[in-house]
């Protein structure tokens, strides 16, 4: 017994450990970088407003709120956000804009109706790059050249190399834009309401934190633990559960094993008269066994969308993002076994990777929209 | 003491007990199989939906052709030849088309569209070097942005369709699914690349 506790254990010991050891850097290796297309996700305070290049003064961003809020409220024909970040690292407006909308993370607008006008703006070393991409449902309403023409209407307070006046410049572009797709919704509230911040002589980059952000301290930029956990690929969770799996079925063989030594000589040549049998060891076909086997049962025979809804019916509340994303395509993980994620039903790429739901309604984008 | 032929309840019976331990795994293996063809039927679904969405983009983007061309035909030295290599590609985009309709297989379809977007874009570099001095006026403007917007529609929706083809693929490589790609008869799908003219002409840019 003394030998069984200090080699078996301890081997069992260090191979755990270097399972568990060999899957840390998988988990730690995926940092989010604030300018990748890829990775980059809408701000956890303020999802509508993604201020990464901290060009928007305070006042600008509580009024953007308030009255996205009002405008969802209203079930209004558009749904707005916008997203600024200092660089798009030599891409394209287009292009970086084209794979921020290809990501669920940044689907604006209600999946049912597939409003959601997103305005990306970029600073690249002074060439304020802006680009507005509408979704499929608001295409119509807003189209290309009609865009085009509003960028060039705010040119002047776009391109500027003052912040007072690129603040300015998007707010004004939103109202333009939210008054063409509501008529009338942004009536008061004229632009100029929103450099309150600039005026007073606060400058947005000389603070260390906008007030708003410190009245709402949760870390804009992803730390490197919150991103690893949120986005563990699969791949990883399934050796954790596969390794916790083998660690309890090791256990209890070791132990029924112990309890059939710990049973004298004698004990084990008698056999019980009643069925002939040694003493059984506790393991049986009830209790967790049979709900372990339950489960999986159920998961082999599931298909992978028994979640899910195809085709534009699905929840309408802007926390769910299931319904009118059929084009979802989940993350290939290299665990890709049974034709699907593994055990064919449990899991789902997109559950893990980056956070199902960030918080926009889930609007499909098809590559529409102008910029400058 | 054992006792011959003593009477046991069947599920203690060791033959009742191998039967249903050799059905419980060829039931599982049946199911296994069932969900992995799901799967990647499914994922074969998701591409052809994107094929669609792909074609639709190419269709509209072809819609602004005739505005292109009376563009051109507005401006000063109408040379013949510049037309006819208009009205080529034109026929070169048609032709293009009807292969994409009678394609029977998605590789067939892919090349296709492929075709369709060159001709396109022949077209567009046509015109843009025989017509270098094509000022912005307002009419030139607006036809400039429209034909950035349904260009960039068309780089998205191949986008999309490209994740949906490599995340086919994938399934049909990776091991146990591969087995039953076999048996079911899923093949790896090509992959739309962009014509390498475009991205010499990434945006059309009359003022140049």
């Amino acid at each position: 017994m003394t030998a069984f506790k200090t080699t078996k254990g301890l081997s069992l010991l260090v191979f755990l450990a270097l399972l568990l050891g060999s899957l840390l850097p998988l988990g730690l290796s995926q940092q989010a970088n604030a300018e990748n297309p890829d990775t980059l996700t809408p701000s956890k305070t303020t999802t509508d407003v993604s201020d990464y290049a901290e060009v928007l003064s305070d006042s600008a961003i509580k009024q953007f709120l308030r009255l996205n809020k009002e405008a969802k409220a209203q079930d209004n024909n558009a749904q707005f956000a916008i997203v600024t970040v200092k660089s798009t690292n030599g891409q394209s407006i287009a292009d970086f804009t084209n794979d921020l909308t290809l990501r669920k993370e940044w689907h604006v607008g209600s999946s049912k109706k597939d409003n959601g006008v997103l305005i990306v703006f970029a600073e690249n070393n002074g060439q304020n790059n802006v680009r507005v991409a509408t979704g499929t449902g608001i295409e119509q309403t807003l189209p290309d050249a009609t865009i085009h023409r509003l960028l060039l209407q705010n040119e002047k307070s776009l391109k500027s190399h003052k912040e007072v006046d690129i603040n300015l410049g998007i707010f004004s572009l939103y109202q333009d834009l939210a008054n063409i797709a509501d008529p009338g919704f942004v009536k008061e509230n004229p632009a100029t309401d929103t450099i309150q911040q600039y005026v007073d002589g606060r400058d947005k980059r000389q603070s260390n934190q906008s007030t708003y952000q410190k009245q709402n301290p949760v870390q804009q930029e992803e730390s490197p633990v919150a991103n690893s956990t949120s986005e563990k690929s699969p791949a990883t969770i399934l050796l954790l559960v596969l390794a916790a799996a083998l660690l309890l079925i090791v256990i209890i063989v070791m132990r029924s094993l112990a309890k059939y030594k710990k049973a004298s000589p004698k004990e084990r040549a008698q056999a019980d008269p009643k069925d002939g049998h040694y003493p059984r060891p506790s393991i049986h076909f009830g209790g967790p066994w049979g709900f372990l086997f339950g489960w999986l049962l159920a998961s082999f025979l599931s298909s992978r969308d028994r979640d899910r809804y195809h085709g534009g019916d699905g929840f309408d509340d802007n926390g769910s993002d299931y319904g009118h994303d059929f084009h979802h395509m989940g993350d290939s993980s290299g665990f890709d076994g049974f034709g699907d994620d593994g055990f064919g039903g449990g899991f789902d790429g997109g559950d893990f990777g980056g956070g199902g739901d960030s918080g926009f309604g889930g609007g499909d984008f098809g590559g529409g929209g102008s910029d400058f | 003491m054992t006792v011959i032929n003593e009477q046991q309840p069947f599920y203690q019976k060791r033959g009742f007990q191998i039967t249903a331990g050799i059905g419980l795994v060829i039931l599982i293996v049946l199911s296994l199989f069932i969900s992995s063809s799901n799967g990647l039927n499914q994922k074969q679904q998701n591409v052809d939906a994107a094929t669609g969405e792909i074609q639709t983009a190419l269709q509209n983007r072809a819609d602004l052709i005739p505005n292109l061309v009376n563009a051109v035909k507005g401006s000063q030295g109408q040379e013949s030849a510049v037309y006819g290599k208009i009205a080529d590609a034109r026929t070169q985009y048609n032709q293009a088309k009807q292969s994409y309709d009678k394609a029977s297989g998605q590789d067939q379809k892919t090349s296709a569209m492929q075709n369709q977007d060159k001709a396109f874009n022949l077209m567009v570099s046509t015109i843009n070097e025989n017509y270098p001095d094509l000022k912005s006026s307002d009419q030139m403007s607006t036809l400039m942005a429209q034909l950035e917007g349904v260009n960039n529609r068309v780089t998205y929706e191949r986008k999309k369709y490209n994740k949906a083809v490599s995340d086919y693929n994938n399934s049909v490589v990776s091991f146990p699914a591969s087995l039953v790609a076999s048996m079911t008869g899923h093949q790896k799908m090509a992959y739309y690349q962009a014509d390498s003219s475009a991205q010499s002409n990434p945006t059309v840019d009359f003022s140049k």
